[in-house]
């Protein structure tokens, strides 16, 4: 179990694709109920830190415990069932599949039957369905969906697919969710929906939240404590009133060079 | 056996080899460049092979012509057909980003169909080149040369020659490359994406047409002859998928195992043992001998 | 009407052995050229058992599904974490060599030449039967998480395994539920034709399955029988000369592919709902006619 209530805790997570280094010894400690986030210019490195996290990306060295237990390398669906979910910067729901379908996707690890209870159309798949789907429409109404469940994923307008995708993830009843600019593309009406749906979402769920973001507004308001990633390396971190006079992180943002301390 | 009949043994047959590695080859590459560029399995590849090696010896037959007109026709007919090929069958899926797996059924349907195009043309027996070479073979050293495996080894390495060389100083060879690299940018730098693709397919399907000529003329003319394809694609997995000198080298030790297989067991249970050496490579270094591998972006 | 019935029988069987390639092909979308080898192995094993061996008909089918379902675990498990162009090849190579097996096996098996003078067992109550259980059976796992997870699968391998599908392990299941399918549609082919000849199972012959998946829907039961149906049957009624018919496939499914994707069916499913008579049933119940209940 963890200490203090840390929930997860990266030491030294790096990671190099052919020559170019992506993430360069990135370290931290995020404790419990904690919304944090990471910021930096185009490139340097803040969604291969989330690949990373999520087990999508095998890093090159350094390890991640997650409530204590060494995930590091864990393959993204080990990684997903012990409690960390995500979502994409580009999203990837599965368009074909009704929007009730996408969400209902996650319980299918947990539930009740398998392969061979399925085939013989066991009397247990339509009850443990059932309960699957009231479970599903609880996440959807969270997030503001209650309508369109039998429509395809993909037909839905953008900023509604990013809702069903945050559903989806929910669904997983993660204790740690990494979001990738989850604002992008969304006018700016949309992006006070999301701050004030992610802001209810981890008041009321206690989750911890990673999130990576370019919309400032977005950062700032919601984000306890800020990472600032550039070329790879963490730059600067603080809470939001540090991060914004810090004359580094302004530098990197203007397009100074910066020498990573290794 | 003598220590020395062995030798000379061992010697013929990396000979062969070497000689039937050039034309897998040829085969691997034109398949790798498809590869490379669409980032899928060209099984087709195998039609346009098939196809080139039956008008070449229309060409040889009925028009009676020499050897280097035969190649350049074969040449010719497999880039064209393979044009023809990915108008027909992949234009549509790439234009609506289809999945992967339309891609496979497309390129397979496209190499059935034109074996059985050649069926219905041809008929299903065995035919055989006329002599394009008066001197069949020579010796030299206890090692007996077969000048038509030469002319395919030679003919292999200049096609190669002017690809590599193609590729790396012709203004359309960069664009291919860079095609290869990353389509989506290529087409954002404002290059006409759709005749890059078919200018690839056009390459390769000449290279896919040459192998079937060299092919047809040194040993039998078959329908089923495009299906050597597949030696192409497991040539391009032992290299390294996307490696185009990878794919190089991958057939040549293709063609050395299986020459010497089929010397110490006979054809027979040849495919089975390959598949067995396939499967283990796959487990042992998926990579391939380049050592690519791919990680998706998410 | 014998005529008609020999048809049937060979359309229900060769059905049967395409709901194998409908779960993988179709559902999944792992394009394998291996499961007529499948087939193929059904029929040799079962053959061979009978003829051979003297041992009891059911307990032949029973040990070449078995036995097949235990090749296609070996298979599976060394090949399928591998890319999906490297699939393809390896079940290329396994129709290969299970040929090249069969050819060789001379001494056993009739060699080249096939294996004749294999008793007519299979009565057309059990070809049927057996279609209509096997259509029961895929259609059961089809509306459950299991048929869900091939669709996530398939349209997005990396997202499924983010909300905890273990794709590799569930392909591997439903490669050994495809194997099931075809090797036992190849026990009931080899007890109907009173033959099995190597030519049989190729790849072509595996290529065409998916044809008749693709052209019927890939994402369509109904349509895959329907397809697998018509392009088994049609041809046989027609007496097409075989290499045209291999041609028509071809072209047919260039012309559904290049303007009907989805197939002839696209998504609908022949169900009470979609025939009007039964409600749909939205909210917390399970809705039918769309794909995934």
């Amino acid at each position: 179990m963890a200490e203090n209530g840390v929930l997860l805790e990266v030491k030294g997570l790096s990671k190099k694709f052919g020559g170019v280094v992506a993430v360069d010894d990135f370290n931290a400690r995020i404790k419990k109920s904690r919304l944090i986030g990471i910021i930096g210019p185009n490139g340097a490195g803040k969604t291969t830190i989330l690949n990373l996290l999520s087990g999508v990306y095998e890093s090159d060295s350094g390890e991640i415990l997650f409530n204590g237990r060494n995930i590091t390398n864990l393959q993204s669906f080990e990684v997903g069932r012990l409690g960390i979910a995500r979502t994409f910067q580009n999203i990837r729901l599965f368009e074909d599949m009704s929007v009730l379908d996408n969400v209902r996707s996650a319980y299918s690890w947990r539930a009740e039957y398998g392969l061979l209870k399925a085939m013989v159309g066991w009397r247990g798949v339509g009850s443990s369905e059932h309960r699957v789907v009231e479970q599903s429409l609880h996440w959807l109404g969270k997030v503001g969906l209650s309508g369109h469940l039998d429509e395809d994923a993909g037909s839905l307008p953008y900023g509604l697919q990013r809702r069903v995708e945050l559903a989806r993830a929910l669904a997983g009843e993660p204790r740690l969710l990494l979001l990738d600019e989850p604002a992008a593309g969304l006018n700016p009406a949309e992006v006070r929906g999301l701050i004030e749906l992610i802001r209810k979402l981890f008041v009321e769920l206690q989750l911890s939240i990673i999130l990576i973001e370019h919309r400032m507004e977005v950062v700032m308001e919601l984000c306890q404590w800020i990472y600032v990633q550039n070329f790879g390396c963490t730059i600067a971190q603080g809470t939001p009133a540090q991060i914004q006079k810090d004359p580094v992180v302004i530098n990197a943002y203007l397009g100074e060079e910066f020498e990573c301390s290794r | 056996m003598e220590a020395s009949q062995f030798l000379s043994v061992a010697m013929q047959q990396i000979v062969n080899g070497i000689s039937l590695g050039a034309v897998y080859a040829l085969i691997a590459v034109g398949f790798a460049m498809v590869f490379n560029v669409l980032k899928f399995s060209n099984f087709s590849h195998g039609g346009v092979l098939g196809t080139g090696a039956y008008l070449g010896y229309l060409a040889a037959l009925y028009l009676k012509l020499p050897l280097i007109p035969v190649l350049l026709i074969g040449m010719l007919m497999g880039g064209l057909v393979a044009v023809g090929v990915e108008f027909v069958a992949f234009r549509s899926i790439r234009k609506k980003r289809g999945q992967l797996v339309y891609f496979f059924v497309t390129s397979v349907t496209m190499l059935m169909l034109l074996e059985q195009i050649l069926v219905i043309f041809f008929g299903a027996s065995f035919f055989t080149y006329p002599t394009m070479i008066r001197t069949t073979s020579f010796s030299l050293g206890g090692i007996n040369f077969t000048v038509l495996y030469l002319v395919m080894m030679a003919v292999s390495l200049l096609a190669f020659g002017t690809l590599a060389w193609a590729l790396k100083y012709t203004k359309l060879g960069i664009a291919i490359r860079a095609a290869s690299n990353d389509l989506t940018t290529t087409n954002l730098m404002g290059v006409n994406v759709d005749f890059i693709v078919m200018a690839t397919f056009f390459v390769s399907g000449m290279l896919g047409g040459l192998s079937g000529v060299l092919l047809g003329m040194t040993y039998t003319l078959y329908p089923q002859i495009g299906q050597l394809v597949v030696k192409g694609f497991i040539a391009c997995v032992l290299g390294g998928l996307g490696s185009v000198t990878g794919a190089a080298w991958g057939a040549l030790a293709l063609a050395v195992v299986e020459v010497s297989l089929i010397a110490i067991m006979g054809a027979g249970l040849s495919p089975a043992v390959i598949f067995a050496i396939m499967v283990a490579f796959l487990l042992v270094r998926p990579q391939g001998f380049a050592g690519v591998s791919f990680q998706e972006k998410a | 009407m014998d005529y008609i019935i020999t048809v049937a029988v060979f359309t229900a069987i060769t059905t049967l052995g395409v709901l194998g390639t409908f779960v993988l092909t179709g559902l999944t979308g792992l394009f394998s050229l291996g499961q007529a080898a499948f087939m193929g192995l059904g029929s040799y094993i079962a053959a061979l058992a009978v003829v051979k061996y003297d041992v009891p008909f059911p307990l032949a089918v029973a040990m070449a599904v078995v036995i097949s379902v235990a090749v296609a675990y070996v298979i599976g498990y060394t090949t399928l974490k591998i890319r999906q162009d490297f699939f393809a090849l390896v079940t290329f190579g396994f129709g290969e060599a299970l040929r090249s097996i069969m050819d060789e096996s001379v001494k056993y098996t009739g060699g080249a030449m096939g294996f004749s003078g294999v008793p007519q067992l299979t009565t057309p109550w059990l070809a049927f039967g057996s279609l209509a259980a096997a259509v029961w059976l895929v259609r059961n796992v089809r509306k459950s998480k299991f048929g869900r997870d091939c669709l996530a699968i398939r349209t997005d391998e990396l997202a499924a395994q983010v909300i905890g599908i273990d794709a590799f392990s569930h392909k591997l299941k439903v490669f050994l539920l495809g194997a099931g399918l075809s090797s036992f549609a190849g026990a009931l082919m080899a007890f109907f034709t009173t033959y099995v000849e190597p030519g049989m199972f190729g790849w072509i012959q595996s290529a065409i399955w998916i044809i008749m998946v693709f052209f019927g829907g890939r994402d369509s039961l109904t349509g895959t029988i329907f397809g697998a149906a018509t392009l088994s049957a049609l041809p046989e009624i027609l007496r097409f000369a075989s290499q045209w018919r291999v041609l028509i496939y071809c072209v047919i499914i260039l012309l559904i592919i290049n303007f009907r994707p989805a197939g002839l069916f696209g998504r609908w499913e022949l169900s009470l709902e979609n025939l009007g008579l039964k409600h749909r049933r939205v909210g917390p119940g399970i809705p039918e006619g769309k794909i995934h209940g």
